[in-house]
């Protein structure tokens, strides 16, 4: 299992404060672990949660319909990375 | 008298049924929107192509694929099967239901080894244009669908439906879904269309109504409101408390919106009341079941009691513990109701919840105690209890305090879990513990297991 970057620390920090994860920490979120379906087994509820608290934090909406957005969503390091660049575009 | 057939749809050739938020290889590049005219034409030409079978397990995700393919399955005589879920699992489970089934589906990965039709692989062509069609007669006899709900376990619950009850249910539900029926309505819905409800509102109210209807369904706050700016008002939005909590809370501007349908689940005065001023329209929160369909409506911003529907009854004879049944003409047998009720002219009712063993999360509807039976199921347990903590204003999950023996872990319980329990009633989290505060008669009272995972919280 890689290490996490600062950002993805502070990323998985806030999925587990969102979410109400206290059965795992942040630190126990790996990059590259499937956030959905087998992995963390988190749903359609969730991704809501993980939205709102992006956009509060970063100022930055999720939207779903395209693809990058989807992808996004599937690993600590996608959705890391989604929001540092979408933060520099917008 | 009845006759023994009804129209597949009662629309104007040339006013609009559905709008595209991007093409589909099934009706070709240029095609961004559909007159009940072509859609009646691309659902027979559709019918032609289906593939044999007495059922069609419909997966697919793009609401005109699965409105045309509703109705073509329609055409040719083949009942839908509807599931909860979208699952291999899921999948697998009915077509062991009903071996004469095959998959119809818009490009899903995950398919079970049966035969599978693919809407997005099939390209229907040029519309023909002139000649209208004529509107298909369906038998009312006819076994439309069966609208599966997920029971906590896993194992889907069958809500079979005629032709005759949607067609009669759907006359009624419009006099409550819509404010007026002169406009032609564009609606955008977050529910899916195999859910009774996204059935209800975004598949058979188009069919015989002036609504005109989103094929995408978007599930964050910005692809709503992308959805809703690319639509001519008025507007009418489909939700649910979840994602009208998660729009209001967004923060973003939103085009207005005539009237908000909201189902599944309750939702608050003060929610109704934000979403009003969001979207500058009217919420109506509509009332209902998978074995019903909606049954009764209340404007929930200003008004605790509902309405039910016309056409609807209670049956009186059951309602002295508080629980009713549900009789109507198009209904063929009385359903009776999860929830108790109160009512003094048995049309407006209050709500006094479900029985303390029933659960609704994300409008699925679970047993607490057929989960704790499963919960037990897992050999690697001493004890444990899967129950409701009290409500901190989010999302409502299930928590559970278990105490492992040697063999047990969280790991393998969740496991365990995973493979029987619908991911929505998943409990999060799971908190092992040395041992439950139980009384020496084995009771747990709630107080007392609620204080005690309260101190569990706090040492963690």
């Amino acid at each position: 299992m890689s290490e996490q970057t600062p950002a993805q620390r502070e990323m998985a920090e806030l999925l587990v404060e969102a979410l109400n994860l206290e059965d795992i920490t942040a630190e126990e979120i790996g990059p590259d672990e499937q956030l959905f379906g087998d992995g963390l087994g988190l749903d359609s509820i969730d991704a809501l949660e993980i939205a709102l608290a992006i956009s509060q934090k970063y100022g930055v909406q999720m939207q779903a319909e395209d693809e990058d957005t989807r992808s996004a969503f599937a690993t600590l390091r996608a959705l890391t990375d989604f929001v540092a660049a979408t933060k520099t575009a917008g | 008298m009845h006759s023994s057939r009804a129209a597949l749809l009662l629309r104007t050739p040339d006013d609009l049924i559905a709008r595209l938020a991007k093409p589909s290889p099934l009706l070709g590049e240029g095609v961004t929107s559909l007159s009940a005219g072509q859609f009646l034409q691309t659902a027979e030409a559709l019918a032609a192509k289906l593939p044999e079978g007495r059922y069609a397990l419909n997966l697919c995700d793009n609401r005109l694929h699965f409105l045309l393919s509703f109705c073509a399955t329609l055409i040719r005589g083949q009942t839908n099967l509807l599931p909860a879920n979208r699952a291999l699992s899921t999948q697998q489970q009915l077509l062991e239901r009903s071996p004469d089934t095959y998959i119809l589906h818009d490009g899903l990965q995950e398919l079970a080894p049966a035969e599978c039709f693919d809407l997005g692989q099939c390209a229907l062509g040029e519309f023909t244009a002139t000649a209208a069609t004529e509107v298909p007669h369906i038998s009312l006899d006819q076994e439309a669908a069966i609208v599966f709900t997920s029971g906590s376990t896993g194992e889907s619950q069958p809500n079979p439906k005629t032709w005759r009850t949607y067609v009669e249910s759907a006359a009624i539900n419009a006099h409550y879904y819509l404010p007026e029926f002169d406009s032609l309505y564009h609606a955008v819905a977050t529910v899916p269309s195999q859910h009774m409800w996204g059935l209800e509102t975004t598949i058979l109210l188009p069919l015989f109504n002036r609504v005109c209807v989103l094929d995408s369904r978007p599930l964050f706050p910005k692809d709503v409101a992308v959805a809703l700016e690319s639509l001519p008002a008025p507007r009418l939005l489909i939700s649910t408390p979840v994602h009208l909590r998660a729009l209001n809370n967004s923060g973003l501007e939103f085009s207005e919106v005539a009237r908000v349908l909201c189902a599944t689940a309750p939702l608050s005065p003060e929610l109704a009341a934000q979403i009003e001023q969001c979207f500058n329209g009217s919420v109506q929160e509509i009332f209902g079941c998978s074995e019903v369909g909606s049954m009764a409506a209340r404007a929930t911003a200003s008004t605790e009691a509902w309405t039910l529907f016309s056409g609807l009854n209670f049956a009186a004879a059951n309602s002295a513990d508080g629980y009713a049944e549900i009789v109507a003409a198009h209904l063929p047998h009385p359903v009776p109701l999860q929830d108790k009720i109160e009512t003094s002219d048995g049309r407006q009712f209050i709500l006094l919840g479900r029985g303390d063993d029933m659960l609704e999360i994300a409008g699925k509807r679970g047993s607490l105690l057929q989960m704790n039976t499963l919960l037990m199921a897992y050999t690697g347990l001493k004890d444990g209890i899967i129950f409701v903590p009290e409500n901190n204003d989010g999302v409502n999950r299930l928590s559970a305090l278990v105490v492992f023996n040697s063999e047990g872990s969280k790991e393998g319980l969740k496991d365990h879990l995973q493979r029987h329990i619908d991911p929505v009633f998943l409990p999060r989290p799971i908190v092992a513990v040395e041992a439950l505060p139980r009384a020496e008669s084995g009771k747990l009272p709630r107080r007392v297991l609620l204080d005690f995972y309260r101190q569990q919280l706090g040492v963690s």
